[in-house]
C-alpha cells in the first residue's frame, strides 16, 4: 500500500510538473498575475508529491519488500541499514528519483524564498524548472520506474555492488547530483532571461547564492568519490581522468567559472551575455554527465544503466534543453544590453582571465573525454586518452591560472595598477621561493617541475592570507584597529580568501603525491619485513575473518617507525555473501607526512608468500582537505548577508524616485 | 479501496492548492520588476558605504560606483516594465477561473489513468518481516523455511533450529541443505537415529544417488545402533556396488532380501540390483571389453529385472560396473566436502578409536584408509594403511585387497 502510494505521489508529482510548465509560463506571456501565481504552490506541491515518493521507496529498501523490483535487484535482507538506505539511490531507478527530488528541492526553494523576486521572472524560472523536472518524469515512468511490482514475489533480493556498499560512496551520489542539478537554476534563470528579454538587476544576485550552493555540493560530491576510489579502489591514486570523473569534474569547472563571471555581473552588470551562455553550457554538461553515465556509453562502476533505450531518451532530453537553450540564446542574446566598461588590468580584466582558462580548461577535459568515444563510435579504433593528455593540456592551463590567482583580489574594479598589486604579493613570492629550497633540498629525485608547482602551491595559500591582511590593514594599523577591521569584513571577503587558500593546498597535496610518491610491489613470507618511505614493515600473516555479509582474508601488518611501533595494518581481500564478488581493502595510516597505503595482493602458490603493493603517498591528504576547505568557504560566503536579495519596500510608484535621491 | 480514497484525498489537495490562486480575485500589488530592480539598486549603494567605511574601498573608488549606479537607478526609475518587454502580450484567454476548473478536470484523470497503466494498486506491501511473522496458517512452506533461516543466520549455533529446518529441506528436495542442516544438528545436539538417517538420506541424494563416504560412515553408524536395520544395509550394499565390490555387493543385497518383510514395497528395488549385478558379473567374465556406457547410479532400470532371466545380449550389457565413473565420485566427494567436513571428521575420529581399541576389524582399516585419503589426509591415510597391514598380516586374501585399494588411491605402500 505504501509502496503504490508512493507511486502515485510520483506520478501525481509528473502531473503537476506539467501543470507547472504551462500555466505559469502562459501568465508571463499573457501577462496575467494570477496564472504567474500558481508557480509558486506548483513548485512546493511538487517537492512534497516528490518527497513522498521517495520516502515510500525508502521504505521498500528498509522493510526488504521484496515485491518491488527495483529492491529485488538491489537489496538484500541481510545488508546493514544504512547500505539498505543507501542502495535507494546505488541503482539508476532510485538514483534518477533522487535527481528529480533535488530537481523539485532547488525549485521549491526559489519559490519559498523567491518572495523578493519579480513575479513574472519567478513565474518563468519555475517554469523552466518543472519542465526539466517534467522531462526526467516522464523519463523515469517510461523507461526507469522504480515503483513497479513482481508478481512472484522471491524471498530476498541479488544485493547491493559490494564495492559500492561503504560510506563515503553512500554520500557521494546525493551531494554530486546536489551539484549537478543545482545548477538546474542557473540554468533555469538564464532562460527566464532569455524569454523576458531582459535581465533584472537582481539575476546575477539571485545566480550567485544558488550557484554556490550548488559548486559546493560538486566540490564535496566529487571529493568524496576521490577519496573513495583512493582507499577502496586499491591503486593507490586518487584522479584517474576516468571519463566518469571527468563528467562530474567538466560542469565543476565551468560552474567555478560562472561563479566568477556572476561576481562581474552583480557588481558591474557587465559580461550578461557570457554569463547566461555560462549557465547554459554548465548545466549542460551536467546533463552530459548523467548521458555519459547512464547511456551505457561508458563502462565503469557507475555506469549501472546499461540500456541503449535508456541513452537514447537521456539523449533527447539532453538535445532538446541544450539545443533549445542555446537557440534560444542566439535569438535573443543581442537584445541584452550591455553595461559598464574596463580596462583589460582590472578586477572585471582579472575575472575573464578566470573564465577564459577554466572555459579552455573545460574544452580540453570534454575534448579528451568525447574524443575517444567518438571515434570507437565513427571507427570502432579504441584508443585511451590518459593522464599523459591531461597533463599536457590541463595542466599548462592551470598553472597561469594559479599565478594570476591572487593578483584578481587585490586588483581594483574597473582599472588597477599591477606593480602595485605585485609589491603586495612580493611576502607570497618569497615564502614561494623559500617552499621550492626547501622541497629541493628534501628531495633529490622528482620531475624538475615539481618543486616549482609546489612553490606555486604556496604561493596561492600565502597570497590568499596576505589578501586578508591587507584588508585588515596588518603591518600598517595598530591591534585594535585590525582586531576591528577583521570583525567587519563581510564574510564573503573571508569565504574568497578561504576558497583561494584551499586551492593552494589542493595544489600543495597533487603535486607531492605525483611527484614523489613510492611505489613498492614484493612478496613477503610471515614474518618478512619490508621498508617503505622510512617505515618498517613487518608481515604477520593472513587470518580469515567474518563480516556481518562478507569473508575477508584479513593480513595483518605491524609498522614500525625508527624503532618504536606505530600502527596495525590490516589490508584485506573480501568476498560478498551477496552478490558474491571480490574487493581489496587497502590498509592505510594516514599521518601528515603522507599516507603509508597497502594492499594484500594474491597468494603465492609455491612457498606460503603473499604479494604486497606498498605505496608512500606524501601529503595526500592535502587533496581532500583543500576541497573541504573549499566547501567551508563556500559555505561562509553563502551566509554572507550581502547575498540576500534586498526586498522591494511596497511603496507606491511616485514615491520611489524621491526616496532614492533622499538616499542619495 | 482505502489506497483509493488516500489518492483522492491527495489529488484533491493538491489541485485545490494549485488552483487557489487562479480562482483568487483580482490579483493585488505584487514586486513588479521595477521595483524589484530599485531595491537592489538601493541595496547596493548602501552596499558601497559600508564598504568605503570598512576601507575595502577608497573614497574615489566609492564616489565612482556611487555615480554609475545613480545613473542605473535613474534609468531604470523611468522606466516601466511593459515598455521593457520586448515580446508582446499573448491574449488573457481563457480566464484563470477556467483554467482552475480544468485543472480540477484533468489533473486527476491524467495521474489515474497513468497509474493504472504502470501501478498494481490491488497489490499490497510485502515487508519481508510481515511476510515472516504472518500465522502459519497464513504463510507458505517457503516463507516459514526463510523466517527459521533468517533466525539462523542471526544464532547458527542453535541446534533446534537445524534440527526443525532439516526434514523440512529434505521434503522440499533441497538435499543440500538438508544434509547441511542435519550434520549441524548432529553436531550440536548430538546424534539420534532419526538425525543420522536423516543426514545419510540428504547427502546420498544431494550426491545424486552416489552414496560418498559421509554418508556411507553414517549408515555403518545406523548399523552399528540397529543392528539388522534394512535401509543401512541396503545403502551399504550400494556403496559396495558403487566401490565395483559386486560380491560383497550382491551378498549384501540378497542378506537384505533375505529377512526382509513379505510386503515390503522396496523388495522390487533390491531385486533389481541383485539382477544388475549378476548382469554386469556376465559381463566381465565374457570379457567384453567395449566402450562403457554409463548409467544412473542407484537408478532403477527396469531393464535391470529382465537381465537376471534372460541372457544377456553383449550390446545391452555393461563393461564396466554401473555407476558413477571415479571422477562424478570425485567430484562428488569434492562438492560436499566442505559442508560436512565437520561431520565426516568425527565420524572418522570416533572410526580411529574404535579401531585403536578393537585393530583387528579388517573392514574398519579399509574404510578409515578410504576416508582419510578422501579427505586428503595422506599421511594418516599411510599411517592407518600401515596398521592395516598388521591385521591382515599371513592373510594373502587380505593383502591383495589392501594392494589393490593403495595402488587405486595412490598410496605410498
Amino acid at each position: 500500500m505504501i509502496v503504490e502510494f508512493g507511486h502515485f505521489a510520483l506520478v501525481l508529482a509528473v502531473v503537476v510538473a506539467l501543470f507547472q510548465t504551462v500555466v505559469p509560463l502562459w501568465g508571463t506571456l499573457s501577462r496575467e498575475p494570477r496564472l504567474m501565481e500558481t508557480a509558486k504552490p506548483a513548485a512546493i506541491v511538487q517537492l512534497l508529491l516528490l518527497l513522498v515518493a521517495f520516502l515510500a521507496l525508502t521504505h521498500a529498501y528498509v522493510t526488504s519488500d521484496f515485491s518491488v523490483a527495483n529492491v529485488v535487484a538491489n537489496s538484500h535482507s541481510t545488508k546493514p541499514l544504512i547500505y539498505r538506505i543507501s542502495g535507494v539511490w546505488g541503482n539508476h531507478e532510485g538514483s534518477m528519483l533522487l535527481w528529480v527530488l533535488i530537481l523539485a528541492a532547488f525549485g521549491a526553494a526559489v519559490a519559498i524564498f523567491g518572495n523578493n523576486l519579480p513575479l513574472s521572472l519567478r513565474a518563468n524560472v519555475l517554469s523552466v524548472q518543472a519542465s526539466i523536472a517534467l522531462a526526467f518524469g516522464v523519463f523515469i515512468l517510461a523507461t526507469s520506474n522504480p515503483f513497479l511490482r513482481l508478481e512472484d514475489v522471491p524471498i530476498d533480493g541479488r544485493g547491493l555492488n559490494p564495492i559500492l556498499q561503504d560510506p563515503a560512496l553512500a554520500f557521494h551520489p546525493p551531494f554530486l547530483y546536489a551539484g549537478y542539478v543545482g545548477f538546474s537554476i542557473a540554468f533555469s534563470f538564464a532562460i527566464a532571461a532569455l524569454i523576458e528579454g531582459r535581465i533584472d538587476a537582481a539575476w546575477a544576485r539571485w545566480v550567485r547564492p544558488w550557484t554556490l550552493a550548488a559548486w559546493m555540493c560538486l566540490t564535496l560530491g566529487i571529493a568524496m568519490g576521490s577519496w573513495w576510489a583512493y582507499y577502496e579502489l586499491g591503486w593507490g591514486g586518487w584522479w584517474f581522468w576516468d571519463p566518469v570523473e571527468n563528467a562530474s569534474f567538466m560542469p565543476w569547472l565551468a560552474g567555478t567559472a560562472l561563479l566568477h563571471s556572476a561576481l562581474v555581473m552583480e557588481k558591474r552588470e557587465t559580461l550578461k551575455v557570457w554569463t547566461i551562455l555560462l549557465a547554459i553550457l554548465t548545466f549542460s554538461l551536467s546533463l552530459m554527465g548523467a548521458f555519459l553515465v547512464r547511456s551505457g556509453v561508458l563502462t565503469s562502476v557507475h555506469a549501472f544503466a546499461v540500456d541503449p533505450e535508456r541513452g537514447v531518451a537521456i539523449l533527447a532530453i539532453m538535445t532538446i534543453f541544450v539545443g533549445g537553450g542555446l537557440a534560444l540564446f542566439a535569438l535573443r542574446a543581442g537584445e541584452l544590453r550591455q553595461g559598464g566598461l574596463f580596462a583589460p588590468i582590472s578586477r572585471e580584466g582579472a575575472l575573464v582571465l578566470n573564465n577564459v582558462l577554466l572555459t579552455t580548461a573545460t574544452a580540453t577535459v570534454f575534448v579528451g573525454t568525447l574524443y575517444p568515444l567518438l571515434l570507437e563510435g565513427l571507427t570502432g579504433a579504441k584508443i585511451s586518452v590518459g593522464p599523459p593528455y591531461f597533463n599536457l593540456t590541463f595542466v599548462p592551463l592551470m598553472v597561469p591560472l594559479l599565478i594570476a590567482l591572487p593578483f584578481g583580489p587585490f586588483l581594483p574594479w574597473k582599472r588597477g595598477d599591477i606593480v602595485a598589486v605585485s609589491q603586495r604579493l612580493i611576502w607570497a613570492a618569497v615564502l614561494a621561493l623559500v617552499a621550492m629550497v626547501a622541497t629541493m633540498a628534501l628531495s633529490q629525485r622528482g620531475p624538475w617541475l615539481a618543486p616549482i608547482m609546489m612553490a606555486v602551491g604556496v604561493y596561492v595559500m600565502a597570497g590568499a592570507v596576505q589578501e586578508l591582511a591587507y584588508r585588515a590593514k596588518i603591518g600598517s594599523a595598530g591591534r585594535d584597529e585590525i582586531l576591528r577591521r577583521l570583525r567587519n569584513l563581510p564574510r564573503s571577503i573571508y569565504g574568497t580568501t578561504l576558497a583561494h587558500f584551499g586551492v593552494g593546498v589542493m595544489v600543495v597535496g597533487i603535486v607531492a603525491t605525483s611527484a614523489y610518491q613510492t611505489e613498492k610491489v614484493l612478496v613477503l613470507k610471515p614474518g618478512d619485513t619490508a621498508e617503505v618511505a622510512g617505515y618498517t614493515l613487518t608481515f604477520k600473516g593472513v587470518a580469515p575473518h567474518k563480516g556481518p555479509n562478507f569473508r575477508e582474508q584479513l593480513g595483518t601488518i605491524e609498522v614500525m617507525r625508527d624503532g618504536t611501533p606505530i600502527t596495525t595494518l590490516h589490508p584485506s581481500k573480501r568476498i560478498y555473501d551477496s552478490p558474491p564478488q571480490p574487493t581489496s581493502e587497502a590498509g592505510i595510516h594516514a599521518s601528515w607526512r603522507g599516507d603509508l597505503y597497502t594492499v594484500l595482493g594474491d597468494a603465492q602458490e609455491e612457498d606460503g608468500g603473499y604479494a604486497f603493493r606498498f605505496y608512500f603517498n606524501p601529503l595526500v591528504r592535502l587533496i581532500w582537505l583543500g576541497a573541504l576547505i573549499m566547501f567551508i568557504a563556500g559555505g561562509v560566503s553563502l551566509s554572507d548577508r550581502r547575498l540576500r536579495v534586498g526586498a522591494p519596500k511596497r511603496t507606491s510608484r511616485a514615491e520611489t524616485p524621491a526616496g532614492v535621491v533622499a538616499a542619495e | 479501496m482505502i489506497l483509493w480514497i488516500a489518492f483522492a484525498v491527495v489529488a484533491a489537495a493538491a489541485i485545490a492548492v494549485l488552483a487557489r490562486p487562479l480562482l483568487a480575485e483580482q490579483h493585488g500589488m505584487t514586486a513588479s520588476a521595477q521595483e524589484a530592480d530599485l531595491a537592489v539598486y538601493r541595496d547596493q549603494l548602501a552596499e558601497i558605504d559600508a564598504d568605503r567605511d570598512r576601507g575595502l574601498i577608497d573614497a574615489a573608488e566609492a564616489e565612482s560606483a556611487r555615480t554609475e549606479l545613480a545613473r542605473r537607478l535613474l534609468q531604470r526609475s523611468e522606466q516601466s516594465d511593459d515598455a521593457a518587454q520586448s515580446v508582446a502580450a499573448l491574449p488573457k484567454f481563457p480566464s484563470p477561473a477556467t483554467i482552475a476548473y480544468a485543472t480540477a478536470a484533468t489533473v486527476p484523470i491524467l495521474a489515474i489513468a497513468i497509474y493504472l497503466a504502470l501501478g498494481s494498486p490491488s497489490m499490497p506491501g510485502m515487508p519481508q518481516s510481515a511476510r515472516l511473522h504472518q500465522s502459519p496458517e497464513q504463510a507458505g512452506v517457503e516463507e516459514l523455511v526463510a523466517k527459521v533461516e533468517a533466525q539462523l543466520r542471526e544464532t547458527p549455533e542453535d541446534g533446534r533450529g537445524w534440527d526443525a529446518i532439516a526434514p523440512v529441506y529434505l521434503r522440499l528436495r533441497r538435499f543440500g541443505d538438508a544434509s547441511k542442516a542435519f550434520s549441524q544438528s548432529i553436531r550440536l545436539l548430538g546424534e539420534t537415529p532419526r538425525r543420522l538417517r536423516g543426514f545419510a538420506e540428504s547427502t546420498v541424494l544431494a550426491n545424486n544417488g552416489i552414496v560418498i563416504e559421509p554418508a556411507r560412515l553414517a549408515y555403518q553408524q545406523i548399523l552399528t545402533n540397529e543392528p539388522g536395520d534394512h535401509e543401512a544395509r541396503f545403502w551399504l550394499s550400494m556403496a559396495d556396488e558403487q566401490e565395483g565390490m559386486l560380491e560383497a555387493a550382491d551378498k549384501g543385497y540378497r542378506a537384505v532380501l533375505a529377512d526382509a518383510p513379505e510386503d515390503a514395497p522396496w523388495k522390487s528395488v533390491v531385486e533389481a540390483r541383485i539382477a544388475s549385478i549378476a548382469a554386469q558379473r556376465t559381463a566381465e567374465t565374457s570379457g567384453s571389453d567395449r566402450p562403457a556406457s554409463q548409467k544412473p547410479a542407484g537408478g532403477q532400470n527396469p531393464a535391470d529385472g529382465d537381465a537376471s532371466t534372460q541372457p544377456v545380449p553383449p550390446a545391452a550389457s555393461d563393461a564396466k560396473p554401473p555407476g558413477p565413473t571415479s571422477e562424478d565420485i570425485a567430484a562428488a566427494r569434492e562438492l560436499s566436502k566442505d559442508d560436512q567436513q565437520a561431520f565426516i571428521n568425527a565420524m572418522v575420529e570416533r572410526l580411529a578409536d574404535k579401531l585403536e581399541k578393537d585393530p583387528d576389524d579388517f573392514d574398519g582399516w579399509l574404510r578409515l584408509v578410504r576416508a582419510y585419503s578422501v579427505l586428503g589426509r595422506r599421511d594418516d591415510a599411510d599411517r592407518a594403511l600401515v596398521s592395516a597391514r598388521k591385521s591382515a598380516e599371513g592373510n594373502s586374501d587380505r593383502n591383495a585387497r589392501l594392494d589393490a585399494l593403495a595402488s587405486e588411491l595412490g598410496l605410498g605402500i
